[in-house]
């Protein structure tokens, strides 16, 4: 396994990457994709430079990349869920196919990240398998300082069976302005490619339960499987840390196999917690 | 092999005509294995002293990252090489799953401090770091003999360090509305009975943090014979006791030191999640202004040897 730190051009900027490739010629090539909120290319709790290490292990190449103003990277910080950095995402994946000689490829993202992926992927037509962490298709940033704010402050202090209903009931509320665009594009994405969603217990109450159940049974491979967490402490047990690791290099471990159809669909890791859709 | 060497090796480096800067990644022996550095080098007009940034320790080595390169792209452009670099067990180090501790902070920083100078082509060094980073700076410091060391909001008693971050930990399941909420004193218990306790995601061991708890500045810096930057980052201008005890026994050890207070409304999240919500659907860094006015503080001390004020109010 060979590291290779880059700066890629991408409009007037250079982004900081890291370009992980294995002793024999890749099968494949990962790129791996941070959230908002300043992480590094290494991701939360060094998530993405493990990963990038065990994929090379599999005969799978991979670029973990810092966005605009973040890390390595110049720029200004983009953090605005409105204007997703998909030109950066679709620069960086055409660079990291460029530089490892391989066009099969792979997309993994957290947060900001696999909203971007989910957009990336159009313009990526080479792009065969994605896993997307904590998705979020009802969740927003809220400033603190608003009302809304306020009245989320507020309700951190009531007791959980209070809590739950008001927000399930904010949820159901914002379902139609901000979830039904990501919806539409994860269901079109996930009869395109194969599709591992990582999501937290909160969002399984919503509709995503319902998108499991339309791409289980295309002819592409899908699962859905939860990870606890929030936005505030996702990753944050080591436990959740070693199920994230192991999931996503499983998943592209199978995508890229040699081995045919069934290796595909039969995951090695057991599911965490709860429930578990898959199919396709 | 079908890796394309050459399209990589054209790609690990880049100039910045604005800033008049060049950077470049460098691979660089740290400790007990390899990593990442990156040095910012002017394009002209190179000074003799150049500096190496220490990173803090565990999630601040990510919360500092912005302030710390704000820091080294200002300092290049002003004519002083800059080095940055992953202690292991961070980012892209070679032995990512050692735990890393303060004496491994130390030894890797030493390391890579005994390769500075043939590296960046500099005759001085100096180190800066930001909290507990400041606090190994001023150790790894004494051990190298440089001539300058910039301590940003250093980390002067480690078991003061230790108990804020048993509390924030017990803040942040109060926060995220989990039941296992807890004390630092059940924390404590927690350590004390399994020999680690998860602090923002890290397993941190006892015996990690016992080490941490040791630090005493005051006592345990000897001699240090540096220009010493000492800088206070804080809501108001009331200076810290600490701060201002450290600075005589620099003083008392052989240092020349000048300090300089930094206000900044949300300088009590320094070291901490500096994105916050900023409206619906967008973050923003709450800090950019405190870690531009810490540069220019940094950037004017080491150019004319003077703070340019003894408080600076940042927006």
């Amino acid at each position: 396994m060979k590291e290779y730190p880059v700066f890629i051009p991408s409009q007037d900027m250079h982004l900081g990457a890291v370009i992980t490739v294995p002793d024999v010629d890749p099968r494949a090539v990962v790129l791996l994709l941070t959230g908002y909120g300043g992480m590094l290319r290494s991701q939360r709790f060094a998530l993405w430079t493990k990963t990038a290490r065990l994929l090379a292990g599999h005969g799978i190449a991979s670029l973990r990349l810092e966005w605009p103003g973040v890390g390595d990277s110049t720029g200004d910080v983009l953090a605005d869920f409105d204007q997703l950095p998909i030109a950066e995402a679709v620069a960086a994946a055409k660079f990291a196919m460029s530089a490892t000689g391989t066009t099969r490829l792979g997309l993994a993202g957290n947060c900001a990240g696999a909203r971007t992926s989910l957009h990336a992927v159009r313009e990526l037509p080479t792009c065969e398998s994605m896993v997307l962490f904590f998705l979020k298709p009802l969740a927003q940033a809220i400033d603190s300082k608003s009302l809304t704010g306020r009245a989320f402050a507020i309700g951190q202090r009531l007791p959980r069976f209070v809590r739950a209903p008001l927000r399930a009931l904010y949820f159901a509320r914002q379902k139609d302005r901000r979830g039904s665009e990501i919806e539409d594009a994860l269901l079109d994405v996930g009869r395109s490619v194969d599709l591992l969603l990582m999501e937290s217990k909160s969002v399984l109450a919503g509709s995503v339960p319902k998108i499991a159940t339309e791409l289980t049974g295309t002819e592409r491979v899908f699962e859905l499987r939860q990870l606890d967490g929030t936005s505030m402490v996702a990753f944050e047990e080591p436990s959740d840390q070693r199920y994230a690791l192991e999931s996503v290099v499983d998943w592209f471990a199978r995508s890229f196999s040699d081995l045919g159809e069934d290796a595909r669909r039969s995951s090695s890791v057991a599911a965490h917690l709860g429930s578990e859709h898959s199919g396709g | 092999v079908a890796i394309d060497t050459a399209l990589i090796a054209k790609h690990d480096s880049f100039v910045d005509a604005r800033l008049g800067v060049r950077e470049r990644f460098l691979t660089l022996r740290a400790g007990s294995g390899r990593t990442v550095g990156v040095l910012r080098e002017p394009l002209e007009s190179r000074k003799a002293l150049g500096w190496v940034v220490l990173h803090s320790f565990a999630d601040e080595f990510v919360y500092l990252n912005r302030a710390e390169v704000t820091l080294a792209r200002r300092l290049a452009s002003a004519g002083f090489p800059t080095l940055m670099f992953h202690c292991q067990g961070y980012g892209d180090s070679e032995r990512i799953d050692l735990t890393p501790r303060f004496a491994t902070h130390l030894a890797d920083s030493e390391d890579v401090i005994g390769q500075f100078t043939a590296i960046a082509d500099v005759a001085q060094v100096g180190v800066v770091g930001m909290r507990l980073g400041a606090t190994i700076a001023a150790r790894v410091a004494e051990r190298t003999g440089v001539a300058s060391l910039a301590m940003i909001a250093p980390i002067v008693r480690g078991d003061r360090y230790v108990r804020d971050l048993l509390r924030t930990q017990t803040f942040l399941h109060i926060a995220a509305g989990t039941e296992e909420a807890g004390s630092v004193e059940g924390l404590r218990r927690t350590l004390d009975s399994t020999g680690s306790v998860n602090v923002r995601g890290f397993s941190l061991e006892r015996d990690v943090l016992a080490e941490i708890e040791a630090i005493d500045l005051c006592a345990d810096l000897t001699k240090l014979e540096a220009r010493v930057l000492l800088v206070q980052a804080t809501r108001t201008a009331r200076r810290e006791s600490a701060l201002a005890r450290l600075s005589e026994s620099l003083v008392g050890v052989g240092a020349s030191v000048d300090s300089c207070v930094v206000t900044h409304p949300s300088a009590a999240l320094f070291g901490g999640k500096n994105f916050q919500a900023a409206g619906t659907d967008r973050l923003a860094d709450v800090l950019s202004g405190l870690n531009e006015a810490i540069a220019d503080t940094v950037v004017a001390w080491s150019t004319t040897g003077h703070v340019p004020a003894a408080e600076v109010s940042a927006q």
